[in-house]
Formats: structure tokens, sequence, C-alpha cells
């Protein structure tokens, strides 16, 4: 409350009263706008905070010449409130000059009379109901005694109530009046700059940072020993980025401060106040101070016995509340959201404080004209009494209108009252906590029970889970982290011991291992030991690791490549050109370079193994063939060179193997009777043969001729032939010689 | 009233010599929140006192009405005249009402007007 004398008190409320507004102006030209608009930045309020320091009045307007003024008080508990000065006058001032406000109330003050007879001789005692007399000095008077005379010998004399210096922010020009309205704020206007350094609120104590903001803007502020003790929230130390990434001024940081500490705070000229509640009144009132309209009284609020700090909405709240009060009086609960500097899990420190200073506050919510009371400060309390009812109120919202006459406009609301589940709320951070921090793009969650702990952290690119164990305090090793989701972007790793997912498990919905045991891929299944691809996928591919090998299976066939060279696949389809089927059974063809080459193949089916070369136009060039009874080809080579052969020995007689060959015409057993005949000799017991020309199967038993030893005793016997015919040709010579010599 | 009308200057011009009478009139003007209270009393503001000295002139001749008219048809006057409550000369500004004059020989300009009557009205309180 500002200070007021009886008479002033006394006055204000009564008729006929006389009032005026005075405007001290201090000029500054020195501010710089845009467009003709004032911009709180950083110099200007340099340049505010050394015209607030001027002390040297420029001009003087009051009386007639202030049309109109407007005295706004209007704030909330735990914040900070500006206060705003409106008013209407013919002079043109500056956005940014400074004009010192004062309301003026006539006061009929009893003073020494002029009247020189008086002087030296007479006294003036006051009586009962202001009423002066006059006495003559030196005279002893008894009650009952005459007095000379009755005095109302008063004197007019304004007495002043000075509201501070305000900066005028905005003006309009009244064109049907010819007058300017301004509009202008208290030097909290000065912290409503962008906030910008967060080193001056982080890592340091609450204290510090209110001198640090004051220091900052252009503010003093003078905490004192006493504050220190009275409110413990100062030592507090705010967390490092606390603030960081965040758009707000240094007045949004002064209010998270108050709500820090259970305080308000205003200004006056460059001084910033911490104002507690003090919640005794400061002053009462009567009707006679209330206009017969618009007089409401409302529910009572309170008394405070629970306070809330609430993070994320309405979960993970904190609380201290004192029951027996709610008992008593019912659940009146205060309500802290997301208050930035009460965000970690130390907030619990913050909460007792906090409690004290809000504990057991209560008031009525009022809306109410007065007559105009004027020295009601913002968070007073103070006492309406109407008849045989008092209402203790809080000063919350106060708008004096001051023209030719005097209004004043107080209300207060009742702060919307929040009902926290206490079950799921906690007196204490240490077993559960959630924590949305915005600003840090972070989802903290804790639980703790005895020495155990989980935390879920998450952050827009990783989750991170741990579950840890704790003796003493300290984290034990090696029993720590239980499970882990990385935060590696390129992929998700879980490190557990084992993992156990139950339950159907999808993956994007096109993936699933089912309670069965079974797997579902949207293109294809694992199931009962089959692996099948969708009908209309066109195949499976199996790529080595270095990308080298590629098989492909799909199905109509099966391929196999090296480097992605179809000179080095293998192809099988079910197809033509190639594959495995009836017609024909198995054709193999080779690639030139990355195309098929069908003029050179081999197949292989029910008669036998063949191989050909076509030209290009279609027409065979060679073709052999090798069936179950017979081995066609242009041209069969035994293999006869020196390098695959050893144990040389030189035949002596060819004749002497074959002469005794018996040499048959036959028919083999698949052929028919009348078939043609095939020559040669047969390998059984009641047959002549020779054993040198016969073949061994892998039982060494005979089943054949070996043609080319067949061949080559036919040669030797054929030299030993020629060479008894060349002996029986010279024999014949001579005895044809010695013939004719003897005739 | 205890007041001397040969006291009264208007722009500096003794004008006592012309009037015949001064009534003096101290006229309360309220702001628009006078009204009750609450509690049934009367309360409101009081803008102020508005002296209001209403002159009678004597009938004046050509020359004196020459001195006269132009102090009561200029937008304000400076008038000074004993306040009996402030127990001194006082000074304010006024401005004038209306007044109109009776002059039955205006042709020949010779003679008296008939004797009329101007309010000067304070336009700041006291």
């Amino acid at each position: 409350m500002i200070a007021r004398t009886s008479d002033f008190k006394d006055e204000i409320s009564k008729l006929a009263r006389q009032i005026d507004f005075k405007l001290n102006l201090y000029m500054n030209d020195k501010l710089i706008t845009q467009d003709g608009k004032f911009i709180m930045t950083e110099a200007n309020n340099h340049l505010i905070v050394e015209q607030l320091d001027t002390t040297e009045v420029d001009e003087t307007i009051q009386g007639e010449d202030v049309y109109n003024v407007t005295v706004s008080n209007v704030g909330t508990m735990l914040s900070t409130m500006m206060k705003e000065i409106d008013f209407e006058i013919r002079d043109e001032l500056r956005i940014g000059d400074i004009v010192d406000c004062n309301f003026g109330l006539k006061i009929n003050k009893y003073s020494e009379t002029t009247d020189t007879k008086y002087q030296d001789e007479k006294d003036y005692y006051k009586l009962e109901n202001d009423i002066y007399v006059l006495l003559v000095k030196g005279t002893d008077y008894n009650i009952g005694d005459d007095i000379e005379d009755t005095i109302y010998e008063f004197t007019p004399e304004y007495e002043w109530i000075n509201y501070g210096k305000y900066i005028i922010h905005t003006k309009e020009y009244n064109e049907d009046t010819n007058t300017y309205t301004y509009v202008s704020y208290d030097s909290m206007l000065l912290s409503m700059i962008t906030f910008d350094d967060r080193s001056l609120v982080e890592n340091v104590s609450v204290k510090t940072a209110i001198e640090n903001i004051c220091n900052k803007v252009g503010l003093s502020v003078n905490i004192t020993a006493q504050d220190e003790i009275d409110l413990p929230n100062l030592s507090k130390i705010i967390h490092q980025d606390t603030f960081k990434d965040i758009e707000m001024t240094y007045r949004d940081v002064l209010d998270m401060i108050c709500q820090c500490l259970g305080i308000s705070m205003i200004s006056n000229n460059k001084e910033l106040y911490l104002k507690r509640f003090n919640k005794t009144a400061v002053d009462s009132f009567d009707e006679n101070y209330l206009k017969d309209t618009n007089v409401i009284f409302g529910q009572k609020y309170g008394p405070i016995n629970s306070v809330v700090l609430s993070r994320s909405e309405d979960n993970d709240n904190l609380y201290r509340k004192d029951d027996q009060s709610i008992a008593l009086n019912g659940l009146h609960e205060f309500k802290i959201k997301d208050n930035l500097i009460m965000l970690y899990d130390d907030r619990e420190d913050y909460i007792n404080e906090i409690f004290d200073e809000l504990h057991n506050i209560e008031y009525y919510e009022n809306d109410f004209d007065s007559t105009g009371i004027t020295y009601l400060e913002w968070l007073d309390f103070y006492n309406i009494t109407r008849g045989d009812k008092t209402y203790n109120c809080l000063m919350l919202n106060d708008e004096i209108k001051i023209n030719q006459g005097l209004e004043e406009h107080i209300y207060t609301e009742v702060p919307e009252e929040a009902t926290t589940d206490y079950k799921t709320a906690g007196k204490t951070d240490k077993e559960v906590s959630f924590i949305v921090d915005k600003q840090q793009g972070e989802i903290k969650s804790r639980v703790s029970q005895d020495d155990l702990e989980s935390v879920v952290e998450q952050t827009a690119n990783a989750i991170g889970l741990s579950v840890s164990q704790f003796e003493d305090g300290e984290q034990v090793s090696g029993a720590t982290i239980l499970a882990q989701i990385n935060d590696d972007s390129s992929a998700v790793q879980i490190d557990a011991d084992k993992i156990n997912l139950n339950g159907v498990i999808t993956a994007n919905n096109n993936f699933k291992i089912l309670n069965d045991g079974s797997m579902e891929a949207k293109n294809g299944k694992f199931i009962d030991g089959y692996i099948q691809i969708k009908s209309d996928s066109p195949a499976i591919f199996l790529n080595s690791f270095d990308n080298n090998y590629e098989t492909t299976i799909s199905k109509s066939g099966y391929s196999t490549k090296y480097n992605g060279n179809n000179s080095s696949a293998i192809y099988i389809n079910a197809n033509n050109p190639s594959g495995i089927g009836n017609t024909p059974d198995i054709q193999l063809y080779s690639y030139y370079g990355q195309t098929l080459d069908t003029n050179y193949g081999c197949s292989i089916d029910a008669n036998g193994i063949g191989a050909w070369h076509y030209n290009s136009d279609g027409t065979q060039l060679s073709r052999s063939i090798l069936s179950s009874t017979q081995v066609r080809s242009p041209s069969i080579v035994d293999e006869s060179r020196e390098e695959i052969k050893k144990n040389f020995e030189k035949l002596d007689s060819g004749l002497n193997i074959i002469k005794d060959i018996d040499i048959y015409k036959y028919n083999y057993i698949h052929q028919e009777d009348n078939g043609k005949k095939h020559i040669g000799f047969i390998i059984g017991k009641d047959y002549n043969y020779s054993k040198e020309i016969t073949s061994l199967d892998e039982n060494n038993e005979e089943v054949g001729a070996d043609l080319y030893s067949f061949i080559s005793v036919c040669c030797k016997a054929i030299q030993e032939q020629q060479e008894q015919i060349d002996e029986l040709k010279q024999r014949i010579e001579k005895l044809e010689n010695d013939s004719i010599a003897e005739k | 009233m205890f007041t001397n009308k040969n006291a009264i200057t208007v722009n500096g011009v003794n004008i006592g010599q012309y009037l015949v009478e001064v009534k003096y009139g101290f006229n309360k003007l309220w702001s628009q929140d006078s009204g009750r209270n609450l509690a049934g009393r009367m309360t409101g503001t009081l803008i102020g006192i508005f002296p209001k000295l209403t002159l009678q002139f004597r009938k004046l001749t050509k020359s004196e009405m020459e001195v006269i008219a132009p102090l009561l048809d200029r937008e304000s006057q400076t008038v000074s005249y004993y306040d009996p409550t402030l127990h001194r000369m006082n000074t304010m500004t006024t401005y004038a009402g209306d007044w109109e004059n009776i002059n039955k020989k205006i042709i020949s300009g010779s003679g008296k007007n008939e004797g009329f009557s101007c309010s000067l009205i304070a336009v700041s309180r006291r």
C-alpha cells in the first residue's frame, strides 16, 4: 500500500473532493525509431535508462491540460507485473519520452492563520470530527468554558501519489479533440527485449540470474541478506541448457523465476522489487468506497493448501499439500505448469518454499467499481466490509480512471482451479519421473525401486533404454545396461543376452512372425519347410557378400552368374532354348559374350547324348550321338600320344593272335531277328577269341572288343603276311629265274 | 458581499466606474462520477468553483461604450476582483456572456444608451 496520510484517506471518499494529475516530462530525443515506431532494443534500453536517471524536468503538464488518465495495474500471481498509464493531453510527445506520473488529492489541512491579529496569541486545537477551535494562548481552559470562536481554517493543499516514471510506448492523435493519447509503461518494459544470452541465467544461482538480467536490461535490484534467508530458492542453481533454443524475452525468464520463488516482481523507476505475499490486510474499506453499481463479490478462493508442479500437461505431477487444511476447507490447489527451471528432477527442492509462500492464501473473487481508493498497491490484501460481512480481497487488477472525476475498477478473479490426480502424482521425483523437455527435444522417463533404476530417453534420432543397478548410490559395473537401442541412424541395434518377442510380430505390416512359428512375408512365405514365392514374383535372388556371384531361382528356371557375366553363367530353364524337361530333356548351349549361341550345343534325352554344330543358315555341319546302342560321330579318335602312354613293348606277332579267332555274323539281342547283322568275334567260353583285343569292365570282366588294339593286331598281322608274301614272291621269282636258266 | 466593485479590472481597465451593480457567483461544477455510494451517501469529485461576475452597467456614453465594448467582445478577458474566500485580489481568465444594449439615439449619436448587463465567467476553476 502506498503510504498515505489519514487526511488523504478521509478526503478521497468525501463529497466534493478535488483531484489533479500531474505529468513531469523528461524528453528523450536520442531514441531509435523505425517507421516512427519505437522498438525495444538493447540500444534503446540504454538510452531509456539514461533518461530515467535524469532529474531535470523539461515540462510539467497538469490540471485542465490533462484530459484523461487511466492507471492500470493488471497481473497474475507469481509473475512480473508491468504497470501502464494511458493519458490524453494536447501536447505532442515522442515515443520513448519519460513521464513522471502523479495523482493529487486536495486536502484541506489545518494551518496557521495568516491573520496577524491571532499570531502569538491564539492556538488551534483539533477536536473530534475535524473541528478546530481557536484558543487564546496562555489561557487555562476548563471544561464548560466558552471559547472564542469555532474556526474552520483549512488551507487547501494537494497531497500527491507518485506512480513513478513511465516510458511512452505508443501514441495516437485524436483528430476530433486535437489531442494525443499516450500509452506508457513502467520500467518493466526494459525487460521485454529478446533473451539472447543464456550464460546470464544458466549454471548460476537464481539470485545471480536475477541480478544478471537486471544488469543486462538496465534495472537495478537489491536482494538483501534477509531476502536470501526468507527465499531459500534464491540459492538454487539453474541448470545448463535450461533455456536452449527458446524464443522469449528477459521478462519471460523473470516470470519463471517468480514461480520458482513463489513471489512476484514489480518495478518502480529503475528498481526491480521482489514482492512477497503479505497475507495481512493493509486496510479496510466500507460501503463509502463502493459505487452503488457493479459490486460483485463471488466465491472464496483458498486457503491454498496444495501446490503442484506439473510437467508435460497434467502428467508427472509433484505436490506438497496440507491434508488437515484440505479436510477442513476442501482442496484448493495452485498448479505451476511446465516451468523450464523446474523441469528437472531437482524440482522437489523448489516446491517447499513455493508451498510456504502460497500456503493459506485466501481471498474473495471480486469485481467492483470504487469511488476511488487510489493508494492500494498490486498484491495488497485488504478488506471490504458491507454490513456484517467482511470480504478479504487480493489486489490483482486495478484500473483507475481519472478525468474530471475519479473511478476505480477493481477485480480479482479466482485462478482456474485444477484437480490433480494425486494417485498418479508424487511427493518426490526419486521413484518415478517423466520429463518432457520441449526445448531440448527430449523425453525422459525414469522409474526406480530399491537399488534398480530404468530409464527411457527419447530424442529425434534415438531411443535409449537402460536398466541399472545401484549400490550406495553408485552404479554397479558389469550389471548395468541390460538393453539398449543405439542412436546410430544407419541401423537399429538391440544389445541383450536374450530377446523375447511374444505374440504376433509384425514389421512394416509386410513381414510377420506368427504364433504357430511360421513366418510370412508379403511377397513370399517360408512355411512348413518350404520357401514359396508369390505367384507374380519374378524370382529369388541369391547374392554373394561381395556381389560377384549371383544366383537366380525363378519359377521357370535357375541361373548362376559370376560378375554379372552371362558367359560364365549356368542356366537351367524349363522352356526353350535351355532347361530340363521333355522336349528336349536337356539342352546345353554356350554364350558368346552376352549372347546365347544356339549353333553349338548338346542335349541329353532318352535316346542318349547328342552334340551338334549348325551353320548360321540352319544347315547341320556335324553331329555326334551317344545312344544306348551306338556311338555315332564324324570321327572317333583314340588318343595315342606318347605322353599319355607307358610300359612300351613291341608286339611280336599279330597273326598268332587273330589266326585262331572265329569271326561270326550276329544280331544284338535288342535287335529284331531280321535286323542287319553285325560281324565280329564273340566273347564266350564256347567261342574262339583273343584276350589281347578285348576290353575289361571295372570288374576286369571282358565285355567288348578293344577296337584300337584289334585294328593294331590286324595291322601287325598284315605286316607279317606282307613279309610272307614278299618272301614268297622272292621264292617264286627265284624259281622262275632258275627255271628259265635251266631251260 | 464584502467586495468593492471599484476593485474590478478587466484587461487592466478599472470598470468599477461604469457599474451600478456586480453579482458575484461562485458556481460549483461537479464531475460525472458524482452520485450516491453504496452507503447512500453523496460522493463525487468537485471539478472546481468557477467564479462568475455578472456586471450591471449604467447608462454609458458613446466614448464610454467604446471602452467597454471591446473588452466584452474579446474571446477572453483577464479579470481581477477581490475574492472573499481567498482574502485577496484574485485574477482569472474569463469568457464573456452575450450582452446587448439599447441605444435610442443611435442616429444622432448623442446621449447615452440604456444600462445593460454582461457575465464574465472564469474558464478555470478558482
